[in-house]
């Protein structure tokens, strides 16, 4: 590897550890014979140092009374309420949420039946009553002295 | 710096205020680092600070913990401080320590004359850069972020973030400021 390659590598790669292990050694080996690529590395370093974090450096108490201050006073917009309260409904509630989904399909499961077969009941009920309606035709409405209504045409059985 | 722990993350987003503080407490310095590096100025990189934890209490529940929160904060704390630049209101050109009253009461970190040497040679590199190499050489050298890291808080490929680095790196030696 030419030392313009090493050095590339030297100001980000290598300095700042993102260098897998074997290009690594590669580059640690070549700075042990190279007597300029060393004194480059060492030029970036001092460049680099001066750099480092420094922890001591935080913001100012009054900058967290000033956070909390705007966060406690600045009111959601009605978008955010909204879903906000959607969110609340569906997994603030959760357990009322799921239980009352199961009420209301029970519900479902056991009305519409019951529905379909009150309704197949009524049907039932007015074909029976059917039954006891009387074909008549001319002849008999003659004989029972009913009036003649014509062939095949159902009239009520008055017995 | 070690992540917090889940627990503090979702209770913070119950809207428990002292599992907030705690975030602010831990995140803090950092934003803070970055954003007094960014504007160069005590008062300007204190409202970003704020601004930026205003963002994070709002947001806070759209966070869904596929990324780590200190990428998150770094992402909302690099685009702050690019905002307060662009709005024109603050001017980078002048130095973070320039016109500082002795008394104010807010100077604790900058006691030392050794710490104010320290800054103002930090400055002076720092601003030989264009603002993307800045916040790159920040991040890495000054926050320790990886490349990974530093690309998702910029949303970058991680080339770029290599890139812009090693220029970064170049444009310092070139200018001869150390």
């Amino acid at each position: 590897m030419k030392c313009q390659d090493i050095q590339d590598q030297l100001l980000a790669d290598f300095l700042d550890h993102e260098l897998p292990s074997d290009k690594k050694s590669v580059i640690e080996g070549h700075l042990l014979d190279c007597a300029h690529c060393r004194e480059f590395f060492a030029a970036v370093n001092k460049v680099n140092d001066p750099l480092g974090a420094d922890e001591a450096v935080q913001p100012d108490a009054h900058v967290w009374a000033r956070v909390r201050d705007q966060v406690e006073a600045t009111p959601f917009s009605m978008g955010e309420k909204i879903r906000a309260w959607f969110e609340e409904v569906l997994w603030g509630f959760r357990p009322t949420f799921v239980y009352g989904s199961i009420v209301a399909a029970m519900c479902v499961i056991l009305i519409v039946p019951i529905g379909l077969y009150r309704q197949e009941a009524i049907a039932m009920a007015d074909k029976e009553e059917l039954m006891q309606l009387v074909y008549v035709d001319d002849s008999m409405t003659t004989a029972t002295g009913a009036e003649g209504i014509g062939n095949g045409t159902v009239v009520e059985h008055w017995l | 710096m070690l992540e917090l722990g889940p627990d503090v993350i979702c209770r913070a987003q119950e809207n428990d205020m002292a599992a907030f503080e705690e975030i602010y407490r831990h995140y803090a310095g950092m934003v803070y680092r970055v954003a007094l590096r960014m504007t160069r100025r005590v008062e300007d990189a204190e409202e970003v600070t704020q601004e930026v934890f205003v963002a994070v209490h709002r947001h806070l529940k759209t966070f869904e913990g596929n990324a780590q929160l200190k990428t998150w904060i770094y992402r909302i704390a690099v685009n702050c401080s690019l905002n307060a630049l662009k709005k024109g209101k603050r001017n980078p050109e002048v130095a973070w320590d320039d016109g500082l009253d002795p008394e104010d009461p807010h100077q604790g970190v900058r006691d030392t004359i050794e710490k104010e040497d320290r800054e103002a040679k930090i400055s002076s590199l720092l601003e030989s850069l264009n603002m993307d190499q800045k916040m790159c050489l920040v991040l890495r050298a000054q926050e320790g972020l990886s490349y990974d890291q530093i690309a998702r808080a910029l949303n970058v490929n991680i080339n770029t973030v290599r890139s812009r680095i090693k220029r970064a790196r170049e444009t310092l030696l070139a200018s001869g400021k150390v």
